[in-house]
Order: C-alpha cells, then structure tokens, then sequence
C-alpha cells in the first residue's frame, strides 16, 4: 500500500482534558499502544476509624 | 517519515503525571504512570502513605500486541506539510501524549487505584486548619 501525504491544515482546536493515556496527535503514527486501568471495586469504600495506608518503602504487602 | 510543522498558537494550561506535549518529530514515545487516589472523608494525610506494593492492580501486566502488523506501506511525505492555526488545551494528565508531528510509535500504561475512606471516630469541631468541614 502506498500512503500520499499531501498538507494538513488545522484551524482551531479546543480541548478541556487529555486524561489517562490517551493520544491527541495531528500528524502521523505508525502503532499507537494505549491501556488504562482504573480500579474501583467495593473494597476500595472504607468505613471505619482512621486508619492510615501502608507506609511507603515496603516491598511485600 | 518527516514532516514540515507549522504551528501559529499553541495555549496549554497543564501537563502532568508522566504526559507529553511535544512539537515536531519523534520516535517512539512510552509513558506510564501509577496512582494511588484516596479520597478521604477527613483531609488528613501522612506525609509516607500508600504503598503501590500493597494493591495487586500495580503488579499486573497488561497482554499487548508485540509485534507490528506486517504488511508493505509505502509513505510518500515528498511536500506534505502541517499547518495549525491555534490550539487552546487545560490539561494533558495521566501518561497522555500530545503530539503535533510523525512517531514511530507510541506506548502508554495508565493504572489508578481509587479508594474512599470514611472516617467513624471524626475529632469534634474545627480542623487544624480552621475550617469546619463535618
């Protein structure tokens, strides 16, 4: 397959948020590779006394 | 693959946690970030918390494609040009990439881990910053 680019004009664009890996190009790509993982699961609601998270700098849970 | 880029304005507000903002030609780009997102019913936070080690979310790997498709592309960027007249962007967040130009490829591993914590033993009264909030 043969590709001829020829120009590529823009006027004006307006964007509030490009927000976890996403890709806002203008121009050209070969492979574009995306993944996000967003994990909410009912565990994650906590209710009871305060309790801090684990403290940084361990390597085991 | 080159391209002539010209851009007129560009206005962007933010770019944060691990993003790209780039003008112009590249190779490949890979981008990612990890992040913990507690929301707290009391604003109080220790300065060394959360450990990524802890949630199984940060360890998983993700199953992607290798290897490129093969196939026989043939790009002819002989006068081929870009012309912007004016962007206007807040935010570019979270292993983002945003691109006026040609790469290669482009690679991009976002995880987030949201947690909400509601506190039942709440101190009586203000804050230690003044403000009333229960």
């Amino acid at each position: 397959m043969t590709v001829i680019n020829k120009e590529l004009q823009v006027g004006s664009i307006r964007i509030v948020g490009i927000s976890a890996s996403s890709v806002f190009l203008i121009g050209d790509t070969k492979v574009i590779n995306c993944s996000s993982i967003y994990d909410t699961p009912p565990e994650s609601l906590i209710v009871g006394p305060f309790v801090p998270l684990g403290p940084v700098g361990r390597t085991q849970a | 693959m080159s391209r002539f880029t010209q851009v007129d304005v560009i206005k962007i507000t933010n770019v944060a946690n691990g993003s790209s903002s780039i003008c112009g030609d590249t190779g490949t780009i890979k981008a990612d970030t990890n992040a913990l997102a507690l929301q707290r019913e009391m604003p109080y936070f220790r300065h060394e918390e959360g450990n990524y080690a802890d949630y199984k979310i940060f360890s998983e790997t993700i199953p992607r494609l290798d290897t490129a498709p093969q196939m026989n592309l043939e790009i002819d960027n002989f006068a081929s040009s870009i012309h912007i007249g004016n962007i206007k962007i807040l935010a570019v967040s979270s292993a983002s990439t945003f691109q006026i130009g040609c790469n290669d490829s482009i690679e991009l591993v976002s995880k987030v881990k949201a947690i909400r914590q509601f506190v039942t033993n709440k101190p009586p009264g203000p804050t230690p910053y003044g403000v009333t909030i229960f």
